[in-house]
């Protein structure tokens, strides 16, 4: 008898003929995601993976706790459990099977429990059908442990037992993310500030299977390093669920500055909002992705207004996502905290220099008005192609 | 590009003895002190060797001398370990405006035991008034304490006056003194000035961090903060930290040797930068005491029109270092910067002082290249003000 994980992977199941290659996108993820955990030989089920534990595991039940870790933290997932598993012989018997999950229930529990078994049988060369099976199977368990009930309604412990290519016993499921495996649906980048909005819809998307690239807007010296550190490692945190994230610093201090003296300070957010969609997007192309995200929430800020946000769009071509546009505050640092950026974006480098935010910035601004203030930086083609040209281009989560 | 490092109150450059006696001590002489072996006896060597140079600084006895992690231990050892010890004579804590954190944060947690803490009044450029001091020391005074140099201005309180004073009055009454921007700079004589505890640290004079100690008068006995194997007389559990303990002693003995020259070197590069920049630019006035008065290594200054945290960066593609003092996403102007605050200093104007703080390798030619810096920086600097 052995032992491993069984992987349930949710949606990619109904997929029809690109099934294949979604569960290869996620063998693959997890393959990477696990790669210090030893060489994996990962099976396929149907609608589930499982992954033997390795010869070269030496330590059982540490691989165990890191690899369901692990699992926990890719996309794809909805569900891993430990298992024992039998291999299916032609010899194999029930009464093999029974001694098996026997001895799984033995060491697993004690005390005076309420259980169920509950059996899937894909593999319909066992002569038995699964009702038959585990009907047999808890008369069984109650024969060897009086101590137990069966409880079929509201069990403390269900026993599954699925028969497929080989025999898997398991008692308890951990949930996984769900959403889709990296890198099956497209690329696209991301709108990295220091904050706690940006890194989370990053991870939103990627959860929707995208894969990200990240752009960020450094203005040396009114930003700090540290500010660029700390958003380097929000990117890492992200890339902890969306795999390698390469990241774009921006230098943006010029055109910054330029805005500044040249346009209207009550509109100089939304001109820079702009400016920074024509950036990103133009990094987008370079990196042959399709979308831009955003960590934009409706209202949150001036900038955010419908008006804003129209004017803001207003300049984009690629479809802009912005997954937390509807949450509250408080529903984005709820996942901040889950994903654990949370802490790192409340380190308190960000926007220290005050000068770029107006007293009064326009909540209502009107694209006309914004359009012909624009018309008053005239090398900003020129500004853009520096400014994409003399990014920094930094890999995390390799 | 050659770096100027202006920001020697903040920490220093370890010398080259300090890092080459970490070097032997952590290959060669590993051992524990508290071992019987050989081994420990040479590891106790460095430590006795050590106690003996920062004791000849202070012409005070070795064993006065307690090692702790750092200046921040140190105080809080004396601070809670006085206040412990004295309470059943009385509450009352003195202590002067812009204190380090150190001494801040400890006695807010005393005050939360019920302690009261009183702060001394100041003249315009930081110095605690001694009448004031002299009026305020009651019968149930426990405890002074002060900081000799101040770290972001380089006012100096007059602690050697203010010893004989307190205990004139009230003979029990126990002196802290924080001496970290001092020890080993300036004359710093607790005996004689009778003051019965001192904390310093071993970074701020090109030794290492990680590294100080606690100066405690003989027959003096306060509960210990920390309890354990008995290190250090039973004042300081823990094993010692030996390779640092031997750099202190190393550092503080060349920084105490060359102590006259370099305070008058550093006098001028002070008074010079202030010149010059004064000359080079508009409306850069000092923040403290006037320069001829405060503490040989630290100018503080305000630059009208910028913020210092800008500033700081734009320096850093100069390869200059200095420091704001104060963080600006801090929103209440007492916790930006104590000191600043205290001295009458509005939201705006701590946002714009810098620090300069000289250190013992500081030439004319790091004033030249801050001052070629500032020069180009500050102008520029200067056209995009908030609107």
């Amino acid at each position: 008898m052995g032992k491993g994980i069984l992987v349930k992977y949710g949606e990619i199941a109904i997929k029809g003929n690109n099934r294949v290659l979604f569960e290869n996108a996620l063998i693959k993820n997890i393959k990477h995601a696990l790669r210090d955990l030893g060489k994996l030989w990962i099976e396929k089920e149907q609608g589930r993976l499982f992954i033997p534990v390795p010869q070269e595991a030496e330590n059982e039940p540490l691989w165990m706790q890191r690899a369901l870790e692990g699992l926990q933290r890719i996309f794809g997932i909805i569900g891993v459990c430990p298992v024992d598993v039998l291999e299916v012989e032609t010899s194999l018997t029930f009464d093999t099977i029974a001694e098996a999950v026997l001895a799984y229930v033995n060491r697993e529990y004690t005390g005076a429990l309420s259980f169920k078994v509950d059996c899937k049988r894909a593999n319909k060369k066992f002569p038995m059908n699964s009702m038959e099976i585990a009907s047999e199977l808890g008369a069984r368990i109650l024969e060897a442990r009086p101590e137990l009930t069966v409880d079929v309604h509201d069990p403390q412990v269900r026993i599954m037992v699925e028969l497929r290519n080989q025999v898997y016993i398991y008692g308890k499921t951990l949930p996984g993310l769900g959403g889709m495996p990296v890198g099956t649906a497209g690329r696209a980048a991301l709108l990295l500030s220091g904050g706690i909005d940006s890194p989370v819809a990053g991870w939103m998307m990627a959860k929707r299977g995208l894969t990200l690239c990240a752009v960020y807007f450094h203005a040396h010296p009114y930003t700090t390093d540290r500010a660029k550190e700390k958003v380097l490692e929000l990117a890492r945190r992200v890339s902890v669920y969306a795999g390698k994230i390469r990241v774009y610093v921006v230098p943006f201090t010029e055109i910054q500055l330029d805005i500044y003296e040249k346009c209207p300070h009550e509109q100089l957010t939304i001109i820079m909002r702009r400016i920074m969609m024509q950036i990103a997007e133009r990094i987008a192309e370079k990196e042959e992705a399709q979308a831009l995200v955003t960590g934009e929430s409706l209202g949150q800020v001036a900038s955010q207004t419908l008006a804003s946000l129209y004017c803001t769009n207003a300049v984009c071509h690629m479809p802009v996502f912005r997954p937390v546009i509807g949450f509250d505050k408080q529903e984005i640092i709820e996942i901040a905290k889950r994903i654990d950026t949370f802490e790192t974006s409340i380190l308190p480098y960000e926007d220290c220099c005050t000068i770029f935010v107006a007293k009064h910035p326009a909540t209502r601004p009107k694209l006309n008005d914004i359009q012909k203030s624009e018309e008053a930086l005239t090398s900003l083609p020129e500004q853009i192609d520096r400014a994409v040209e003399n990014s920094e281009i930094i890999t995390v989560g390799v | 590009m050659k770096e100027v490092y202006l920001d020697n109150a903040a920490t220093t450059r370890p010398s080259d003895k300090a890092i080459a006696t970490i070097h032997t001590v952590l290959e060669k002489d590993y051992g524990n002190p508290s071992s019987l072996h050989r081994m420990g006896q040479a590891a106790e060597k460095y430590m006795s060797r050590s106690r003996k140079q920062l004791a000849d600084i202070l012409m005070a006895d070795p064993e006065s001398i307690y090692f702790t992690s750092c200046a921040t231990e140190s105080t809080a050892t004396a601070l809670r370990g006085a206040a412990q010890r004295l309470r059943h004579r009385g509450k009352h804590i003195l202590t002067s405006q812009g204190e380090h954190a150190a001494t801040r944060e400890n006695l807010k947690y005393l005050a939360a035991q019920g302690y009261e803490i009183e702060t001394l009044e100041q003249d315009a450029s930081g110095r605690i008034l001694l009448e004031d001091l002299s009026s305020k020391l009651r019968p149930d005074t426990i405890l002074v304490t002060c900081l000799h140099v101040n770290n972001e201005t380089g006012c100096i309180q007059p602690v050697d006056q203010m010893g004989p004073l307190i205990h004139e009055k009230q003979k029990d009454c126990l002196f802290h003194v924080d001496a970290v921007q001092s020890f080993a700079k300036y004359p710093v004589f607790p005996k004689a000035w009778q003051i019965d505890l001192m904390s310093t640290s071993a970074h701020k004079i090109n030794g290492p961090k990680g590294i100080g100690f606690l100066y405690m008068r003989r027959q003096l006995s306060l509960p210990p903060l920390l309890v354990g194997g008995g290190q250090e007389r039973h004042f300081r559990s823990g094993t010692e930290n030996v390779p640092f303990i031997a750099a202190f002693g190393e550092a503080a003995q060349e920084m105490w040797e060359a102590h006259e020259t370099l305070t008058a070197r550093m006098q001028t590069l002070k008074e010079e930068t202030l010149e010059r920049l004064q000359r080079e630019l508009e409306a850069v006035t000092v923040n403290g005491p006037d320069v001829s008065e405060g503490a040989a290594h630290i100018l503080n200054l305000r630059i009208e029109g910028v913020r210092s945290e800008v500033l700081l960066h734009a320096l850093e593609d100069y390869g200059v270092y200095v420091s704001s003092g104060s963080a600006c996403s801090s929103n209440k102007p007492g916790e930006k910067s104590p000191t600043l605050y205290a001295l009458g200093c509005s939201a705006q104007a701590m946002d714009e002082s810098v620090r300069i703080s000289f250190g013992r390798y500081n030439t004319e030619a790091d004033v030249e290249a801050l001052v070629s810096a500032m020069k180009t920086v500050v102008p520029m600097l200067r056209r995009f003000v908030r609107k």
